[in-house]
């Protein structure tokens, strides 16, 4: 398999249809991200992945090649829905639109209600945190703050969780610094 | 393992898929490729102005012997129409016909 950072050098060079192994291989993961962060809006999702690749092929020449492409993909895309929340304010999702996974509802709906209470801004870094299990200083390496900012917005949200969802017997974990290693899928 | 452990654990198990995600990439790959396409022709614009730089310096430096050459021309060849008439002749048919369309539209 041609590494990431081949593929970039390709395409700066080659022509784009290289970025189009590039799109294949991430597209997945950026999806689920963003239907993360959308909190399962299919469309708008599909927007967040492709102004992110649009955005990726236009800062190419600016890649590092010793950083993980998958890692500087994730922060751009996450300053991607940023962008788009603050252009188009955010809209309320239908309550019957159908959910874009394979599993059966109920339990889809458990996670989009855990995070519900949670602002945007909250909710991206709760799900860096908790789903893809980066640590507090690769997520602040990713979105370019300070790792205190992110330990600090994320220790808000948990206390936010815990005053909404204190009658369920959720133990919501607290933040320390660091935490489990990261499997970023 | 509590709640939130199980809520977590199934969300990194979930899998999201896309509606047309064949679609998705073939119209991706073609917005990039006119993003390259349209960088190339102003590259190629910027490239062609720079080409033209020195002649149009040299050409600018004569522009009031290619103005006289040329308007002076035209302004040679209407202005004795205008003294015969010919042109006033059109210029207030014109109008007429203007001020006649516009009162025929009240």
């Amino acid at each position: 398999m041609i590494p990431d950072a081949e593929l970039v050098r390709r395409s700066l060079s080659h022509g784009s249809h290289h970025f189009g192994v590039l799109i294949q291989r991430h597209s997945n993961y950026l999806f689920a991200l963003a239907m993360r962060m959308t909190k399962g809006q299919h469309a708008l999702a599909e927007d967040v992945v492709q102004q992110s690749f649009l955005n990726v092929f236009s800062r190419l020449k600016s890649f590092d090649h010793k950083r993980d492409f998958r890692g500087w993909l994730t922060g751009i895309s996450v300053n991607c829905y940023r962008d788009m929340l603050r252009k188009s304010p955010p809209f309320d999702e239908l309550e019957d639109a159908a959910p874009a996974t394979l599993e059966p509802v109920d339990e889809d709906r458990a996670f989009v209600e855990l995070i519900t209470p949670l602002s945007a801004e909250q909710r991206i870094l709760f799900i860096l945190r908790f789903v893809y299990e980066y640590k507090v200083e690769e997520i602040a390496a990713l979105l370019e703050i300070k790792s205190g900012t992110v330990k600090s917005k994320l220790s808000r949200a948990m206390s936010e969780l815990r005053a909404v969802h204190n009658d369920c017997e959720l133990v919501l974990p607290v933040i320390e610094e660091g935490g489990p290693g990261a499997s970023h899928e | 393992m509590n709640k939130f452990d199980d809520i977590i654990r199934h969300e990194q198990q979930k899998t999201y898929v896309m509606r047309n995600e064949a679609l998705f990439a073939f119209y991706l790959q073609a917005k990039i490729n006119g993003q390259q396409e349209r960088a190339r022709l102003w590259r190629r614009l910027v490239m062609v102005c720079a080409l033209l730089f020195v002649p149009a310096v040299y050409l600018s430096d004569k522009v009031s012997a290619i103005v006289d050459l040329y308007v002076g021309t035209i302004i040679r060849a209407t202005v004795p129409m205008l003294y015969n008439g010919t042109m006033t002749l059109v210029v207030f048919g014109l109008a007429v016909a203007w001020l006649g369309h516009l009162i025929s539209r009240r």
